[in-house]
């Protein structure tokens, strides 16, 4: 199995230092540090007439790197480094792309043995165009994940991740009227540490689509109101979907989960300034594990209709009386959340919270994940919440995950 | 001042996408990467800007709805309605919206009219945009299904 690394950006200018590249071992080593911000893994390296794609970083002269295909390019002396840009100008663009002749050529990721990595970089503004994952054949092992890359050490050399709050100067997907953000139709898909919101009458921020084997983490998620009815994190028909270290906000509902079976799992979401928090709103059925997180919204903060329930919620916090409705041990009903900033969408605990810091129970997702959306690695007894309260001097490490699915 | 990118040869996906599928709008300074250059057409309409484009997108999208079958009438019961996603074409008929297409509209312009987009004027341009976008909903047989119970004081024209 390969790793195959094709970046987005806003644009494809030659971000390079100059100098010279030697490729040996699929190692390229450059006389010229290359220390663009947006420099990283995924960007596509040309020198001498070949092309090589970025797949790790060991220092800003020492990057792996790789073929479109995902293995080692023939060696090379020293030469002149042509550019290094990012492979595609919009999200829609890699997806719709990444199967072409030129990269992959095939659309089944299976039959080509590779994971599809797409990291994402801000250039100069947000990515406006729709997107739709759909069209692959994956698997377990082969996998789509569409990612920012935030770890200075080993993918990229400024983080292009937000720091748990939005922010501009890092990749953003901006839905347009009656627009979704990120609509997956895709089986093992990974969705991770996007901004993904709207500022007029978006319909949903992510949607799984009614796929089985994804993984949304990391993200933050606003604005996603349209006609009172519209979603942030949209769940469909689906199983063994993982939702966790996401902050969403300013949406008609928080997360909506579909018909899940047991598989839907949200774990350390703060799902706060919605209308609805958590929604189970199809009818009779048991759907959805929820530990650890944080609900605090204007009509509901964990809300089913009919005869439905959620299937299990432990370890949860909420600012109305809603979070033991379905009993489970740990929840918190009727808290007050103290948040950095809630005014200005800052959803970090303060050092003063008493609602949420040290009431979750470690470890929701056996091994899942061990940070927060900051990347802060969470110690002693876990916060409720996406982020982890870390003193002041606390350091962020981009903890890699051992699972996807 | 606007581009499109649109799928061609190189990035067809036979049950997916179709020759033509606008994958993004851009404006008209925005430039593409090469593999994007290599992967798709770019339809370069200087004379229209991002909102005349989207303009002429909107005058083509049909009224979507869910629409929902209730249970007997004035009983209460447990389960939700029975609901389905439904689409109103042209002549106002309401019909199942089964398969949603990856991209909403296709616009499979040959490679004359990519040329002759670059130096068309407004006119134009609106004129070749009307006469070859494509909406994709009805492309899908099982998207032509009527719904009769939606449609029972819809008068047909033609």
């Amino acid at each position: 199995m390969a790793d195959v690394y094709y970046s987005v950006g806003q644009n494809s200018n030659d971000h390079s230092s100059g100098g010279n590249v030697s490729i040996t071992s699929g190692i390229a080593t450059f006389d010229t540090a290359q220390v663009a911000t947006n420099l990283g893994v995924g960007d596509r390296l040309t020198y001498g007439g070949h092309i090589c794609y970025l797949a790790s970083k060991t220092s800003t002269t020492v990057w792996s790197v790789v073929t479109a295909l995902g293995v080692a390019p023939a060696d090379h002396a020293s030469t002149t480094v042509d550019s290094i840009a990012h492979e595609y100008t919009s999200l829609s663009a890699a997806e719709a792309g990444a199967s072409d002749a030129n990269h992959i050529n095939n659309t089944s990721l299976v039959t080509a043995n590779v994971i599809l990595n797409i990291p994402c970089y801000y250039d100069s503004g947000d990515d406006t165009t729709v997107v739709t994952v759909s069209g692959y054949t994956t698997g377990v092992s082969n996998y789509i994940k569409i990612y920012t890359p935030n770890n200075t050490s080993t993918e990229v050399n400024q983080s292009q991740r937000h720091a748990g709050k939005t922010a501009t100067g890092v990749y953003r997907r901006k839905a347009g009227a009656y627009e979704q953000g990120i609509i997956n139709g895709q089986d093992y898909t990974v969705i991770q540490g996007l901004i993904v919101y709207t500022t007029t009458v978006g319909t949903f921020g992510i949607n799984t689509g009614s796929r089985d084997n994804v993984n949304v983490s990391y993200n933050i998620v606003y604005g996603f109101s349209l006609d009172g009815g519209y979603i942030g994190i949209q769940a469909g028909y689906s199983t063994n979907v993982k939702v966790y270290n996401n902050i969403v906000y300013s949406c008609s509902q928080g997360i909506n989960l579909a018909i899940s079976g047991t598989g839907f799992l949200a774990y350390n979401n703060t799902v706060v300034k919605n209308n609805y928090g958590f929604v189970q709103n199809y009818g009779a059925g048991s759907y959805g594990t929820l530990k650890n997180n944080i609900a605090s919204n204007t009509t509901s903060d964990y809300y089913v209709t009919g005869t439905g329930s959620f299937f299990s919620v432990t370890y949860c916090a909420s600012d109305d009386a809603t979070a033991d409705d379905w009993g489970g041990a740990g929840n918190r009903i009727d808290q007050t959340f103290t948040f950095v900033n809630y005014a200005g969408n800052d959803f970090h605990l303060d050092s003063t919270d008493a609602g949420a810091k040290d009431y979750g129970v470690s470890d929701p997702g056996s091994g899942l994940f061990s940070d927060d959306i900051d990347g802060e690695t969470r110690s002693g007894t876990w916060d409720i919440g996406a982020d982890e309260y870390v003193a002041a001097g606390g350091i962020s490490i981009s903890v890699s995950e051992n699972l996807v699915f | 001042m606007a581009k499109l990118l649109l799928i061609n040869s190189a990035t067809y996906r036979p049950g997916v996408n179709n020759i033509g599928d606008v994958v993004g709008i851009f404006k008209d300074g925005h430039a593409f990467s090469p593999a994007e250059i290599a992967g798709f057409d770019i339809g370069d309409m200087p004379a229209l800007t991002e909102t005349e484009i989207h303009d002429e997108l909107i005058k083509i999208t049909p009224s979507q709805n869910t629409a929902y079958r209730l249970p007997e009438a004035k009983k209460w019961v447990f389960d939700r309605p029975e609901e389905k996603r439904v689409w109103q074409d042209q002549n106002g008929v309401w019909n199942e919206l089964a398969t949603t297409p990856k991209y909403p509209y296709c616009l499979p312009l040959k490679a004359t009219e990519i040329d002759s987009a670059k130096t068309a004027d407004k006119a134009t341009a609106i004129t070749l945009l009307q006469g070859k976008l494509e909406l994709n909903i009805p492309k899908f047989s099982e998207n032509l299904l009527a719904i009769d119970d939606l449609n029972s004081k819809v008068e047909i024209s033609g």
